[in-house]
């Protein structure tokens, strides 16, 4: 969906328009499963999503600047909260989506194999590091959308990358004993 | 060091992300390729994990949660409207009233007996004015401005009691007030004009004979202030009794009850009366 016709569903969903509200989340809602799905158990997923566009019905009048970043700050206050009211399964040894594409053969075995990996490697990470790499990784954000998001500078986000990805790195290849859960 | 590979690493992934390979965006930095190739190929991998797929389900289930949601948000709205403006907004409202009704009240009471240079003096004239301001019978009108006219010669012995001389505004002021109510006559029926002019005749006399009495009590440099007031109140009583075409005739007087404060205000002139009889 181009930007333009984003941006006058917007108009119209501010002033409630229901049509223009239900046109939003078609478009929006497989992003913020996405995101969803990387950064709590994907058993929670669909709950926390659900959770996140009625938030956008509430607070949709108040909305400025990039739609986009603004939904996504909002998923991650929905994650914390789910997160401070016990409410979240932080992991999940195989992902059911990955499961599914070797059923349907998409992708060879090994392939899936070590995606089943890197998904239970996210899940060890910190959380701060699991948010940074599900924006700028999984979800294919800029820095900049990064930092206004998470409220952090640009300098910040490159070190927090670093770190993510060197902690990655440690959990795939073996190294990493003490991060374990 | 940590710094610079933070920067060499996200200029390589951003130049990936532009259609480079791994091993193109590392050629610039050889010192440091050890180190970041292995969170490179982290990085590729992670941009080729899948989509999840959204199931129909959900997203139906988030729809008809939307629509539920959007349906109690336009009640609530309408139903807090309602509430804002008949309980909150109308309380407070009716408190404000009530406070500067009560307040106001109070000023314009303790403004009545307050006297030239007093702080609430100038309330008391606002008062008057407003009075007048909100009157629309010209019967009326003529008929406060004699009212005001009294209050200046009360307010002028009042101050004169206390010590504070004569004061000339006073006296022009009640003078004027009381001609600017025989002004009034032309708007009046005949019967009215009559009244008013037997009225201010009388005033007239009354402010002229108070002030003689005051005079006894006052200072030589007081007495010859107040001489010429004096001739102008008989003088106009004069005039105005020969316009009645009644020379003989005492004037209309004001009702006894105004009478008897008059007397507990003026002593000397009440001592005087009583002489006279």
């Amino acid at each position: 969906m181009a930007e333009f016709n984003v941006n006058s569903l917007l108009e119209r969903a501010r002033n409630q328009d229901p049509k223009a509200l239900g046109m939003l989340c078609e478009h929006f809602y497989p992003k913020v499963l996405k995101y969803m799905h990387y950064r709590v158990a994907a058993i929670s997923a669909e709950d926390l999503t659900g959770e996140v566009f009625l938030r956008v019905l509430r607070h949709i009048g108040q909305q400025k600047g990039s739609f986009a970043a603004w939904l996504y700050k909002i998923a991650a206050n929905v994650v914390i909260d789910y997160a401070r009211a016990g409410k979240i399964r932080r992991t999940e040894p195989m992902d059911k989506q990955i499961v599914e594409s070797v059923v349907n053969g998409k992708n060879p075995a090994e392939t899936v194999g070590r995606q089943t990996d890197i998904y239970n490697a996210i899940t060890r990470l910190t959380d701060e590091q699991r948010e940074l790499i599900t924006l700028k990784f999984i979800q294919g954000l800029t820095n900049a959308d990064v930092a206004e998001i998470t409220g952090r500078s640009k300098e910040a986000i490159r070190g927090l990358q670093f770190r993510a990805l060197s902690a990655l790195r440690l959990i795939l290849s073996g190294e990493d004993k003490s991060n374990e859960r | 060091m940590n710094a610079k590979i933070e920067d060499i690493l996200d200029s390589c992934i951003a130049e990936i992300r532009m259609g480079k390979t791994a091993e193109e965006s590392l050629r610039e930095y050889p010192e440091v390729v050890d180190d970041i190739r292995p969170l490179l190929a982290v990085a590729c991998e992670l941009q080729k994990l899948p989509e999840p797929s959204a199931s129909t389900s959900g997203l139906i289930r988030t729809m008809a949660k939307l629509s539920i949601q959007h349906a109690e948000t336009k009640t609530t709205v309408k139903r807090r409207k309602v509430t804002i403006f008949s309980r909150a907004v109308f309380v407070r409202v009716a408190a404000i009233v009530l406070i500067v009704f009560v307040a106001g009240w109070t000023t314009v009471t303790s403004s009545a007996q307050s006297l030239p240079g007093d702080m609430l003096y100038p309330i008391k004239l606002f008062t008057e004015r407003v009075r007048f301001f909100l009157t629309i019978n010209h019967e009326d009108k003529a008929e406060l401005r004699i009212v005001f006219s009294e209050e200046r010669l009360k307010e002028l012995i009042k101050k004169h009691r206390k010590g504070g001389g004569i004061d000339r505004e006073l006296l022009i002021a009640m003078l004027e007030e009381a001609k600017l109510a025989v002004e009034a006559g032309p708007e009046l029926s005949e019967v009215s004009r009559g009244l008013l002019i037997s009225r201010a005749a009388y005033l007239s006399e009354f402010q002229g004979k108070t002030l003689e009495q005051l005079k006894k009590h006052a200072s030589p440099v007081e007495q010859e202030e107040l001489m010429p007031f004096v001739d102008m109140c008989q003088r106009r009583s004069n005039w105005m009794r020969e316009m009645m075409g009644d020379t003989d005739s005492e004037p209309m007087g004001p009702p006894a009850k105004m009478m008897q404060q008059w007397m507990k205000m003026c002593p000397m002139w009440q001592e005087n009366s009583q002489k006279n009889k």
